[in-house]
């Protein structure tokens, strides 16, 4: 019964020592939209829990071909103290895998996003420029019936 | 006579009152825009230091400068447009045809200037609202110019004047904060580090004649509508708003690019100016640059061609432009070395259109038209069945051989196209085909006594 209580209160004093390690763990976001057009430039917004020095992350983009980009995001005065950014012109069609690291913390976050020549967005506008297109057409093609009929 | 926009009606004597003043400003405001920086960046990455640089800008702008007023000439002085002034060089009929070539790179940088802009609008959005969303930014920026376009020529032409003003003060501010930014010291001790004078110098001329040929092909069209009672404000407008401009301009993306390996003003701002109304500054400047570039360089040109082609109204060619622009998928283009191919092949087709027509209006026609067979039908230009075969011939070799040397297409082109149409025209078509004003005694009419025949 004794030693019960012995093991049980070290399993205690285990998790009280291991619990606020966790819970203070700094984290690291990356935020990046799901979708891209090919060319389109990308903004990553990197979030933190902890005031940041954007000089300490490492920001590694991977790209769709397996060969990689290193960079190192900014920090402005639009940002809060808790988050930086970094843009990125996408160059290549497939899936992006981007990492960023912060050395000081070892937090570590990372996101995937895809670029394809026609995205959703892409395919809605050229087919928003269709449909000026054929209003122009109707339009011209009626007004020029109205002209030859005077 | 009626005049309708897109017409190819002479401009009368009494109608060319636009002057030299606006015609300057109108110019400038057309170089203000990313393309510059991105020469100017561009010279940098292709090995040459900034000295050796800002020597290639100005040879190229030099030699873009001869070609503009040489070729705008017939424009100046008799008030017609450029498909107009490719009748004696291809035939009446085939003109028309060949015309299009001018068109292909004018849709193009419609979409891509269209898009450069969206993203600046987008980088604007994101500053002040946290919005982003390019394709939304792109749809406004695109079919808001051509809402503008549609407006006609000279509201075009007095857009642009007027924006140029704005542009030349947002430049200011911007070439200041880059000299204070990184140190006019550091900035003069890289400027002769490295470098070359070999082959990366004169493909830097020759690209950027290749980014000139688009507007130096019809220059006439711009051109058309100004004062023309003096020669030298008219080389001195041209040279006014083309070189101090492209050299501020172009000395600025060196700098940067030199000094930050940063090729894009939107980069840079965003990235290393930390006072965010700077960079709202600077994106507004990069957004109405875009906006008057396409407005004046691409929309306008390519409108000309499609109301001449098509019989469509000028509103509608400028939907037409609009909504084709889209379709060259613009925003792939910035991706890839593909665009810079595309500027030499595009290179390959206009340096011999304009070598062809700088040679037959200067060297063959010693500057003369028979203004009346301009617009007449069966005359003098209409050769054989409307085609001038020899202006067919040159453009079809000339062009086969600078596609061999893509690299130097445009310069290719423009020689290569004159010395074969000279030989053509000279000793094949004209015995055929005499022509009127090449009598001594001829004397070239104004094209206000003109009868349109159609």
């Amino acid at each position: 019964m004794k030693k019960k209580s012995v093991l049980f209160f070290a399993l205690i004093l285990i998790l009280l020592i291991l619990f606020p390690a966790t819970a203070s763990a700094a984290e690291l976001s990356i935020d990046v939209k799901d979708n891209y057009s090919t060319g389109e430039p990308v903004l990553f917004m990197i979030n933190t829990d902890y005031t940041v020095d954007p000089n300490n992350i490492s920001v590694v983009i991977e790209k769709p071909n397996g060969t990689t980009a290193t960079t190192t995001p900014r920090q402005q005065s639009w940002n809060t103290e808790t988050e930086c950014f970094e843009t990125y012109s996408i160059d290549l069609s497939g899936t992006f895998t981007v990492t960023a690291e912060d050395k000081s913390t070892g937090a570590l976050g990372t996101a995937t996003f895809n670029a394809g020549v026609f995205s959703m967005q892409s395919t809605i506008f050229m087919g928003a420029a269709v449909a000026v297109f054929i209003i122009g057409l109707i339009v011209l093609l009626v007004s020029k019936k109205k002209n030859s009929k005077v | 006579m009626a005049k309708h926009e897109g017409s190819l009606d002479p401009v009368l004597q009494s109608e060319k009152t636009m002057s030299y003043k606006k015609f300057t400003f109108s110019w400038a405001s057309d170089l203000i825009a990313l393309f510059s920086f991105m020469t100017g960046a561009g010279a940098i990455a292709a090995g040459l230091n900034m000295v050796q640089a800002l020597l290639a800008l100005t040879l190229a702008m030099s030699i873009n400068l001869v070609l503009l007023v040489l070729n705008g000439l017939p424009g100046f002085r008799i008030g017609i447009p450029m498909i107009i002034q490719m009748r004696p060089c291809f035939g009446d009929k085939a003109a028309s045809y060949v015309s299009t070539i001018r068109a292909i790179p004018a849709i193009l940088w419609t979409g891509y200037n269209s898009f450069l802009g969206a993203v600046g609008l987008n980088m604007f959005s994101i500053l002040i609202a946290g919005y982003d969303n390019v394709w939304l930014w792109f749809f406004v920026f695109h079919f808001g110019q051509v809402i503008l376009s549609i407006m006609g020529v000279r509201k075009i032409l007095s857009f642009t004047a007027y924006a140029a003003g704005a542009l030349f003060v947002l430049v200011i501010i911007m070439a200041a904060y880059v000299f204070y930014g990184f140190g006019a010291g550091n900035v003069l001790a890289t400027a002769t580090q490295g470098g070359s004078w070999g082959m990366p110098f004169w493909l830097t001329v020759t690209a950027n004649i290749s980014l000139a040929i688009t507007v130096i092909v019809n220059s006439s069209d711009y051109i058309r509508y100004l004062d023309n009672s003096s020669m030298k404000k008219y080389v001195a407008s041209y040279a006014c708003g083309l070189i101090p401009t492209v050299l501020l301009l172009s000395g600025l993306g060196m700098v940067v690019f030199a000094m930050s390996g940063i090729w894009s003003p939107i980069d840079l701002f965003i990235k290393s100016v930390p006072n965010t109304i700077i960079v709202m500054i600077a994106i507004t400047f990069i957004v109405l640059g875009q906006f008057s570039t396409n407005m004046f360089a691409n929309i306008m040109p390519a409108n000309i061609i499609w109301t001449h082609l098509f019989k469509f109204p000028w509103w509608f060619s400028t939907i037409f432009t609009g909504c084709i622009a889209l379709f060259v998928i613009p925003w792939f283009l910035t991706t890839s070395g593909g665009f810079y191919s595309f500027m030499n092949f595009y290179g390959a087709l206009l340096g011999p259109l304009a070598g062809i027509m700088i040679t037959d209006y200067l060297v063959i026609r010693k500057g003369k038209f028979n203004t009346q067979a301009l617009y007449s039908i069966g005359s003098q230009y209409t050769y054989k069945n409307g085609i001038n075969m020899a202006g067919i011939l040159a453009l079809i070799i000339s062009s086969i051989l600078s596609m061999i040397w893509l690299d130097l297409s445009t310069l290719i082109g423009l020689v290569s196209s004159s010395l074969i149409y000279y030989v053509l025209y000279r000793y094949w078509i004209l015995p055929k085909y005499p022509q009127a004003e090449m009598a001594e005694d001829y004397e070239m009419a104004s094209t206000d006594s003109v009868v349109l025949s159609e």
